[in-house]
């Protein structure tokens, strides 16, 4: 650390025999004839450690220059020798000293007494210096506290976000496992009793019955126990895919193929009821997606499709993609729906699914799951559709780039 | 003979209640849905109503409560059929059904209750 020391005289013999008697001492001198001089030096140049300041200069003297120095905020700590000729006077000195002086040094001076004070001031000028940085290290530690307790308070808060969005999770699953309860105890029931009773009626007097009555009851048997058929199946893979959700595994995946194995269980539906399934999707689109998830959201909604649209109908998928998700279409010439039951679709109201063109019947269970699974996928999904005009769904999936 | 109404959204059900009521002489009209059950209780008169807690879109027990308040069809019978909810024990509020069954039910079970309903 460099010791700048400025030394102001106007005799230049004075000067010089200064710096001689501080030579040896490493310091790096600046030089000024007058007191106009000095200020002017220490407006450039800055970081004096000390000032020797000659008293008795023409037009402006020592005394005059040190008050005009400690006006400036900046040069207030830089301490002032002076240099002086004169008998010392106690009057002079008290005026010094009130001009800022730290010290005085007589002229002629003893090199050795100038060479000790003058150290004395570089190494509390050093000390400072090392003071300074110390403070400034603390003040960063300081700032870095004060950062990283932002950071924490940030953290905290995420955390408390991520934990209030599991806890809406745990509540939507909790709604979705009563209505779980609900078609199950409804929808199984429901077909049951019929059955129960009708095949009841059957073996306690088949003797009073004519064959057109035996016919009907036969008929709500068969009916019914088709339905449960159906709704246990629905039951089963609901439950299914209830314990897959545990593992949500994404991967790269070929859409077109993907969904091409989807339909693959669904053509002979399509061809019994005339309907024409075409997956238009580019061959190259890629995704992130679960696999079995993928194909339950496809089949679930493709089945829709077909069972909303009547015999000649058309269901067609259709993808496009953007930066971050790809959007997959399928869209009917089916029946189409009301704003009302748009409105209602994907939400939890223990709603029973409307027949479908073949008179299909479903549990509405299979709606509540796709929008679960484009959900774990980050994806959206929503509804355009018209009474009558068919219906486009589009629901959202991360694209593969 | 006496007339029963018999609501409940599972056409299958109205089916057979239909059929073996018809068969013990009762004169039978269905409703698949709620929202007629005044214009058809005014035009068929029923004796006693069945009526199904879970119709779609609406709750029988509110259908029952309307039915009991209104002075008009307060004094019919409602017997309240439900397949999600054992309402037994909870006869004794205002609107409530004169009585309850459970799903499935025993036919000659629910005949002895809609006998005990119309005797009274």
């Amino acid at each position: 650390m460099p010791v700048k020391i400025l030394l102001v005289d106007d005799n230049d013999n004075n000067l010089l025999s200064m710096e001689v008697a501080l030579e040896k001492e490493n310091y790096i001198f600046f030089r000024a004839n007058s007191g106009r001089e000095a200020l002017r030096l220490l407006l450039h140049e800055s970081d004096f450690s000390l000032i020797l300041l000659d008293v008795k200069m023409p037009i402006m003297d020592g005394y005059e220059t040190a008050e005009l120095i400690y006006q400036r905020d900046k040069l207030k700590n830089i301490p002032i020798i002076f240099i002086t000729a004169h008998d010392y006077e106690e009057g002079a000195m008290f005026k010094g000293y009130q001009a800022g002086a730290v010290d005085f040094i007589r002229k002629p001076f003893n090199p050795e007494i100038l060479r000790s004070k003058v150290a004395v001031f570089a190494e509390l000028y050093k000390k400072t210096q090392l003071l300074r940085k110390q403070e400034e290290k603390l003040q960063a530690i300081n700032d870095d506290l004060v950062q990283l307790n932002r950071e924490l308070e940030q953290r905290v808060l995420e955390r408390t976000l991520a934990l209030e969005n599991m806890n809406h999770e745990l509540q939507a699953l909790n709604l979705s496992k009563d209505k779980f309860l609900s078609v199950m105890s409804h929808d199984l029931r429901n077909p049951l009793t019929a059955l129960l009773a009708s095949s009841g009626k059957l073996s306690d007097s088949p003797e009073s019955l004519n064959p057109k009555q035996i016919k009907q009851l036969s008929q709500i048997i068969h009916r019914t126990s088709d339905k449960l058929l159906n709704q246990l199946n629905e039951v089963i893979e609901w439950a299914k895919k209830q314990s897959q959700k545990a593992s949500f595994n994404p991967e790269k995946v070929r859409l077109w193929e993907n969904i091409e194995e989807s339909l693959e269980l669904l053509r002979p539906n399509v061809k019994q009821k005339r309907i024409k399934l075409q997956n238009n999707i580019a061959k190259d689109i890629e995704v992130m997606a679960d696999t079995l998830m993928l194909r339950s959201i496809v089949q679930n909604l493709v089945t829709n499709a077909i069972k909303y649209t009547s015999e000649g109908g058309s269901v067609l998928i259709n993808a496009k993609t953007d930066q971050q998700m790809a959007s997959i279409f399928i869209e009917d010439t089916g029946v189409g729906m009301t704003a009302e039951t748009k409105a209602r679709l994907f939400a939890n109201t223990g709603q029973q699914s409307l027949a479908g063109t073949n008179d299909e019947k479903g549990s509405g269970l299979g709606l509540l799951l796709v929008n679960d699974f484009v959900g774990q996928h980050g994806g959206k999904i929503d509804v355009e559709s018209n009474v009558g005009a068919g219906t486009i769904i589009r629901f959202t999936i991360p694209f593969y780039q | 003979m006496s007339k029963i109404l018999v609501l409940d959204d599972d056409d299958d059900i109205l089916e057979i209640l239909s059929f073996l009521l018809s068969e013990n002489d009762y004169i039978v009209k269905t409703l698949n849905n709620g929202e007629t059950v005044f214009e058809e209780i005014k035009d068929f008169k029923p004796d006693l109503i069945l009526l199904d807690v879970m119709l779609a879109g609406m709750d029988g027990r509110a259908i029952c409560k309307s039915i009991k308040e209104n002075q008009l069809t307060s004094f019919l019978p409602v017997i309240l059929i439900s397949g999600t909810h054992d309402l037994a024990a909870s006869l004794d509020y205002p609107g409530a059904p004169d009585d309850f069954v459970a799903k499935p039910f025993e036919i000659n079970y629910l005949l002895t209750k809609i006998q005990n309903q119309l005797a009274a």
